[in-house]
């Protein structure tokens, strides 16, 4: 008797080949056998009229800290999502000896907006070394974890304050590249480091204080494992992402390993440099290198309130001054003053086209929570007033506290992104889960893939889609067993209707320790998660008691 | 060296926020965009003492780089 059998599905296996119908029996967390099965099990799930899919897996996540309160990284599972991989940009939570703690919880809430309370609240600082680390995770763990080491942590641990300072000296040198062994030996699944993020101060975070020779010792490290390098290029200047495209390619040739950059973005008139991108690594791959750029499937939206000046109001001179030049009660005394009103309305006109897709996101007080959610242009119309007065109303009444969304201002041009994601050598990726809680919310985006670029930009096939972030994925990270829905291989397996598959509306929640808030988005069509063997969650009924995640170590060749 | 502002747009940045992309053309025919974040902006704004874009247009490299400090110091 198996321990589940899911029946009736239509497998699209992870490989890229075409679906076909067929059962899928689960015993000791792995696929036992797969074809038309009439054999008994103690669980069966009846997937009639959906795909039957590998685990998705996020290779470019910063769930570190919320790990530590929460095994499942609500509300990835939910989405799909069976393997994550956080500790990525450099930063993860180990190895971290005591007195850097502090240190630490400033980078995350500089970087990723997760806040003080949240580590004071939520975590018991039980580890130091990377080793101790895992063993920590592990205690209670729903969803699969491949952790990245942070070049961060790695210098604060063997340089103290000198690592913000300069670069390691040859002594230094050795003891990196053997605390890095330690790490991969724990189970790291390669090295991430950033040449741009910036710690709490506004100072670079300290591997961008390592010089090449370093980040070169390094990569020797990681080349003795087969493990990955993960970087954060300066991916606003498109001549220097070129660059360390080459510096990437040098380094994976040397070493022998994978490496993976991130984000890469198609911005309005930005194709341009993401072709530039694509062409010098198509050069590098063609050598036999390594590199795999990655994208995100979201497209970025940019919200604001009148408390901070927002650069989308540079093109009304008025209103940019009062809110650039105003404290608080300056702005609502200029908004508030009824002869001025006509001014800045005629002001605003010139922008109406902007104005009719903002979106009102946030409020504060009960009487407009109602609105949150609805374009502005309908509220207009619900208070028979202008759109522009609306907006002023409502940051009236909320004094300064309501926030407007423009939904897709940037990375949004379907089809060019789609013909990239759809390119083979792009990695789907860069969704950041897990970090920016407090701006916009990271989860959903494999659902989005499916929603706008298989079923509407008609960009890939849903096969090619799964295999972009099943076994391209496992592939490229290096995750034996997994990605594939083969017999022998991890029962890590989603469950979805491929007609609705998509991402909810993104909404405010406060689950984060501390009386955090965050925002999020629910999952659309995803029907059951199972990872290990055991289901994790179910549409109907929600999250069950499950916790067979593994922190999976990468392969070594 | 006499490389001026050729264009500036605002465009979205990686973390939601709005940023300023300006276009700096070189003597040579070569051209750069450099992103400037809220503070760059505002200073770039303030040392070319311009109420709009527009008047951005023609400035010397020198003022983006400046406002770049401007950011990248505001803490220190």
């Amino acid at each position: 008797m198996f321990d589940l059998i899911v029946k009736n599905g239509r497998l699209v296996d992870g490989s890229g080949l075409p679906a076909y119908a067929a059962d899928i029996a689960v015993s000791d967390g792995r696929i036992q056998k797969i074809g038309k099965l009439d054999e008994p099990a103690r669980q069966t799930v009846d997937a009639q009229g959906k795909v039957v899919a590998p685990g998705f897996i996020d290779p470019h996540t910063h769930f570190d800290a919320q790990l530590l309160w929460d095994g499942a990284c609500k509300p990835a599972v939910e989405h799909g999502v069976t393997t994550i991989v956080p500790g990525n940009c450099s930063l993860s939570l180990a190895p971290l000896k005591a007195e850097h703690r502090n240190k630490l919880v400033g980078m995350f809430n500089q970087i990723e907006e997760m806040p003080q309370k949240a580590f004071d609240e939520g975590v018991v600082w039980d580890w130091e070394s990377f080793p101790e680390y895992v063993e920590r995770i592990k205690r209670d763990l729903t969803i699969n974890v491949a952790p990245l080491v942070g070049h961060s942590m790695l210098r604060l641990w063997v340089m103290g304050d000198a690592a913000m300072q300069r670069s390691a000296t040859p002594e230094e040198l050795t003891r990196l590249q053997a605390l890095l062994r330690e790490c991969l030996e724990a189970g790291a699944v390669g090295m991430s480091t950033s040449y741009v993020d910036m710690d709490e101060t506004l100072q670079p975070v300290p591997c961008r204080h390592a010089d090449a020779n370093e980040l070169d010792a390094l990569a020797a490290v990681l080349g003795e494992y087969g493990r990955i390098l993960q970087i954060v290029h300066e991916f606003y200047d498109g001549d220097v992402s070129v660059a360390r495209v080459d510096e990437l390619a040098n380094l994976s040739l040397k070493h022998g390993i994978p490496t993976t950059l991130s984000p890469v973005l198609v911005n309005a008139d930005g194709t341009v440099v993401v072709d530039k991108i694509m062409a010098r690594i198509r050069e590098h791959v063609a050598t036999g290198a390594r590199v795999w750029p990655q994208v995100q499937t979201r497209p970025i939206d940019v919200s604001f309130s009148f408390e901070v000046p927002s650069l989308l109001f540079i093109r009304m001179p008025t209103w940019y001054g009062i809110m650039r030049h105003g404290t608080h009660d300056d702005i609502v005394r200029a908004f508030s003053d009824a002869q001025r009103r006509p001014e800045l309305v005629k002001e605003a006109a010139s922008l109406n086209a902007m104005w009719e897709q903002l979106v009102l996101r946030q409020v504060q007080t009960s009487s407009n929570q109602e609105l949150v959610g609805m374009k502005l242009v309908d509220i207009a119309e619900q208070r028979n007033t202008g759109i522009v007065d609306t907006m002023i109303d409502l940051s009236l009444e909320e004094d300064l506290q309501a926030h407007f969304l423009f939904a897709d201002m940037g990375h949004s041009d379907g089809q060019k992104v789609g013909e990239l994601l759809a390119d083979p050598l792009v990695h789907i990726g860069a969704s950041d889960s897990g970090a920016h809680i407090m701006s916009f919310a990271t989860f959903g985006d494999t659902g989005y893939l499916i929603s706008k670029f298989v079923r509407d930009e008609a960009a890939m096939s849903l096969e090619s889609a799964v295999k972009k972030i099943t076994y391209d994925v496992a592939n490229i990270w290096g995750l034996p067993e997994r990605g594939l829905l083969q017999e022998g291989y991890v029962a890590d397996i989603t469950i979805f209707d491929p007609d609705t598959i998509d991402r909810g509306p993104e909404y405010y929640v406060q689950d984060v320790p501390g009386a955090g808030s965050r925002y999020v988005r629910d999952a659309v069509g995803v029907d059951t998660v199972i990872i290990g063997g055991e289901i994790a969650y179910e549409q109907e009924t929600g999250y069950t008691a499950s916790k067979r995640g593994q922190v999976l170590p990468g392969a070594t060749p | 060296m006499a490389a001026t502002i050729a264009k500036v747009r605002i465009a979205a940045a990686h973390e939601g926020d709005a940023e300023l992309i300006v276009t700096v053309a070189y003597d040579g025919g070569g051209s750069s965009e450099v992103p400037l974040d809220r503070h760059a902006s505002d200073a770039l704004l303030r040392s070319c003492e311009a109420s709009g874009l527009e008047e951005l247009i023609g400035q010397s490299w020198q003022q983006v780089r400046d406002a770049l400090s401007v950011s990248y110091n505001r803490y220190r």
